[in-house]
C-alpha cells in the first residue's frame, strides 16, 4: 500500500503540503487512547494497530451515515460491518443509488481505494456525498478500519 | 453503543461540576488548560466540540453570546415560535439526521405551504395564471413563464453544469466564477430578467459559482432516495415538496424548534461551553495557542478550532497572522444579510381584491409568503422576506421604524391589506453584531482565488463554519466543517 502518490484530484496538492503539515514538530499532549480491536484477529494476515486506530479517527467522516457494530444510530447509509469482501449495493432495506444498485463488483481495497478517493469518480451519479481522502495514506488506514469491521 | 455511553458521561460529568462550582478555575489569572478550544457556540463548533470529545480529548467551547446555536435560532419567546435562521433538514443531511437521533430530537414533517402568489410589477398587480402573457411581464419568450421571484435561480439552473457535490471546487468550472450578471447576460437574459433577478441578490457582486453549489447541493437533495428526478424551483432555502405517498418526508424539522439542536449538543457538553466569551485575541506563537477573550479570561490549548465567520475572525488578532490567499479570504469574504418580519393574517383580504394572499413586488416590500394554516391555527401565519439590497435597505432602520414602513407600503401597494395584518417580530441577520450576516458569499473570482486555500489549518488554528463547506448547504454546511475541523486535529493530536 506505501506507494507514492501519483493521482491527485484538485486542491490535493494544495491540501497535502498543507493540511497535516507539522506533525512530527507539534508536542502531543494528547495520548493515543485507540488501540486495534482485540477481537475478530481471524483474518490471515494482521492488521496493522496504528493503521486501524488511524482509521478509526478518520471514520469519523463515515458515521454520520454508517452504522458499524460499534458505531449505532439510525442512518441513511449501508451499515458498514462485513463491509470489505461484500458485494456492492447487497443489503435489504437500505438505500442505494440507482447507479450504484447497476454496479456488479465485490469492495475489495482496489476498489474502495478509488471510492474513497473521489466516490464519484467510480461511481458517477453516487448518492454518497463525501468529499474524498486525497492522501493515500489516510485511504489505507480507513480500508485498515474496514476490514476489522 | 460507546457514542452514547460517552454522550451520557458528559452530562453526568456536568451536573456534578455545576454541583461544586469550587472545582471550577479562577477566571482572570492563570489560563485554563484544555487540548482544543473552539471559538463559536453554533452548530460548527459544537460538533467539532461533541466529536474531538468522544475521542477523549478535552475541548472548551467560548461563545460570544448568550445563546448557543448561532443562526439555528428560534425565537422562542414570539408568538407561533418562528425560526429567525435555519430550520430545513432534508432526506440527505446525514449529520442533522443524526445528531436528532443520537440526541433524542423528533422530527415532524415540514409545515410550509404558501399560498399562491400574484405580483406586483411596476405598480401593475398580476395574478400567477395570468402572468406569462400579461402586458406587464416584459421578459422574453423563453423567460416569460417565469415567475418574478423565481427568474435569477430558474435562469442560473438553466446555465448549471455542475453534476457532482464537489465540481465547484474543480479549476475546471472556474470560468463559473464570474458575477450573476456576467453569467446571465452571456446566457442572453433579457434586461428584464436581469432587472426582477437583482431583487433576489446582487448580480454584481455575487459568484455565479457559489450560488450553483447550493444549488446542485438542493437538487441532490430532492432527489435523493427517488427513482424519479425532481427539478426545484426556490427562491429561499430547499425546493423539495413533501409528498403524502412517501415515507420519509423529503424536508422535516425539529419538534419544538431548531434551537433545541444546539441546545442538546452543548448540553452534552456541559460546562465546557462558556457563553458569553468574546474572543480578543489568539496567539500562537509559543509553544502551544492560547486564546484570550474580552474579559481578560485566557484559555491554553494543543489547537484552536475558529467556527466563527470571516467577518467575526477579522476581529480577533491572530498571532502569527494570516498570510496570502488565506489573509485575503479572511478579510475580504463578503457576508449576505436576509431580513424577515413573521406575522399573523387578521382577516383573509385577498376576499376582498381578488388577488392571491402571497404577493411579490418589485418595490419596498420584496416577498410575503401567507401560509396555509397548520391543524389548530385559528389564522394564517406570514413571514415577509427580504434579501439582497433591499435587506440591506431595510437593515438601515431600527426595528420598529422598519416595521412601520414596511406596514405603510404594504398598505400603500395593496390597499386591501391595510389593517389586516400584525406583526410580530422583526429579525436581520446583518444586524447580530457577531455574525453580521446570514451566510458568507463569494464575490466573482474568489472561489478560484481562496476557497480551496482558506480552510488550510494556520499553525495550530483550524478552521470551521458554513463558509467552509465542502460539498453541503444550510445547517449540514456547518455540521460538515465542524466534523473536518476535528478529523484534521484528531490526525495531529
Amino acid at each position: 500500500m506505501k506507494k507514492p502518490m501519483k493521482k491527485t484530484t484538485f486542491g490535493a496538492s494544495v491540501l497535502c503540503a498543507a493540511l497535516f503539515l507539522g506533525f512530527a514538530v507539534l508536542p502531543s499532549t494528547i495520548a493515543a487512547d485507540d488501540a486495534a480491536p482485540a477481537g475478530d484477529t481471524a483474518t490471515a494476515a494482521a492488521p496493522d494497530p496504528r493503521l486501524v486506530a488511524r482509521g478509526k479517527r478518520l471514520y469519523v467522516f463515515c458515521q454520520a451515515c454508517h452504522a458499524t457494530e460499534e458505531v449505532q444510530g439510525s442512518k441513511i447509509g449501508p451499515n458498514l460491518a462485513g463491509i470489505m469482501d461484500r458485494q456492492v449495493a447487497i443489503l435489504e432495506d437500505t438505500l442505494y443509488s440507482d447507479a450504484l444498485k447497476q454496479q456488479d463488483f465485490v469492495w475489495d481495497e482496489e476498489k474502495m481505494d478509488i471510492w474513497l478517493l473521489r466516490p464519484a469518480t467510480l461511481v458517477p451519479g453516487t448518492s454518497m456525498g463525501f468529499v474524498g481522502l486525497p492522501r493515500e495514506e489516510n485511504r489505507a488506514a480507513i480500508i485498515a478500519y474496514l476490514k476489522t469491521l | 453503543m460507546k457514542r452514547r455511553q460517552l454522550l451520557k458521561g458528559a452530562l453526568s460529568l456536568s451536573a456534578l461540576s455545576l454541583s461544586y462550582p469550587l472545582l471550577r478555575p479562577a477566571k482572570g489569572l492563570a489560563a485554563e488548560k484544555t487540548s482544543v478550544v473552539v471559538i463559536g457556540g453554533g452548530l460548527s463548533g459544537l460538533n467539532s466540540a461533541l466529536l474531538l470529545s468522544e475521542f477523549g480529548l478535552d475541548v472548551i467551547v467560548l461563545e460570544g453570546s448568550q445563546r448557543v446555536g448561532g443562526r439555528a435560532y428560534t425565537a422562542d419567546g414570539v408568538e407561533t415560535r418562528p425560526e429567525y435562521g435555519a430550520s430545513q433538514i432534508g432526506r440527505s443531511y446525514a449529520r442533522a439526521l443524526d445528531l436528532c437521533s443520537r440526541l433524542n430530537l423528533e422530527l415532524i414533517p415540514q409545515h410550509r405551504f404558501i399560498m399562491p402568489m400574484s405580483n406586483c410589477v411596476d405598480g401593475t398587480w398580476v395574478r400567477s395564471a395570468d402572468w406569462a402573457d400579461s402586458p406587464v411581464n416584459k421578459l422574453a419568450d423563453d423567460e416569460r413563464e417565469i415567475p418574478p421571484s423565481l427568474v435569477g435561480m430558474t435562469l442560473l439552473g438553466r446555465l448549471n453544469p455542475l453534476k457532482e457535490l464537489d465540481d465547484w471546487l474543480s479549476p475546471e468550472f472556474f470560468s463559473y466564477d464570474v458575477s450573476m450578471l456576467e453569467l446571465l447576460r452571456k446566457g442572453g437574459a433579457s434586461p428584464e430578467a436581469l432587472r426582477l433577478a437583482g431583487y433576489y441578490l446582487d448580480l454584481r457582486t455575487t459568484s455565479s459559482l457559489a450560488i450553483m453549489q447550493e444549488r446542485t447541493r438542493t437538487v441532490f437533495d430532492a432527489n435523493f432516495g427517488r427513482s424519479q428526478s425532481e427539478n426545484t424551483e426556490t427562491a429561499f432555502g430547499l425546493g423539495g415538496t413533501n409528498e403524502e405517498d412517501e415515507e420519509i418526508p423529503a424536508i422535516r424539522n425539529i419538534a419544538g424548534g431548531t434551537s433545541r439542536l444546539p441546545e442538546a449538543m452543548a448540553a452534552a457538553l456541559g460546562d465546557r461551553v462558556r457563553l458569553g466569551k468574546i474572543a480578543a485575541a489568539i496567539d500562537m506563537s509559543g509553544s502551544d495557542a492560547e486564546v484570550r477573550c474580552l474579559d481578560g479570561s485566557r484559555y491554553r490549548a494543543d489547537f484552536v478550532v475558529a467556527a466563527v465567520p470571516f467577518s467575526t475572525l477579522r476581529n480577533i488578532s491572530v498571532s502569527p497572522g494570516f498570510s496570502g490567499r488565506q489573509a485575503e479570504a479572511v478579510l475580504t469574504l463578503g457576508y449576505r444579510g436576509t431580513t424577515r418580519a413573521y406575522g399573523l393574517v387578521e382577516e383573509p383580504y385577498w376576499e376582498e381584491d381578488g388577488l392571491e394572499p402571497s404577493f411579490w413586488t418589485d418595490g419596498t416590500v420584496q416577498t410575503m409568503w401567507v401560509m396555509e394554516k397548520r391543524p389548530g391555527e385559528d389564522r394564517h401565519r406570514f413571514i415577509l422576506t427580504f434579501t439582497g439590497m433591499t435587506s440591506a435597505r431595510i437593515d438601515q432602520l431600527p426595528d420598529d421604524q422598519a416595521l412601520t414602513l414596511i406596514e405603510s407600503e404594504i398598505a400603500r401597494v395593496r390597499p386591501a391589506a391595510a389593517g389586516k395584518f400584525r406583526f410580530m417580530a422583526l429579525y436581520g441577520w446583518r444586524k447580530h453584531p457577531l455574525i453580521q450576516g446570514c451566510r458568507h458569499m463569494f464575490a466573482p473570482g474568489q472561489i478560484a482565488r481562496f476557497a480551496r486555500e482558506m480552510i488550510v489549518p494556520h499553525h495550530r488554528l483550524h478552521f470551521a463554519g458554513e463558509h467552509t463547506r465542502r460539498m453541503e448547504f444550510g445547517m449540514e454546511s456547518a455540521l460538515e466543517s465542524g466534523e473536518r475541523a476535528a478529523v484534521e486535529i484528531l490526525q495531529r493530536a
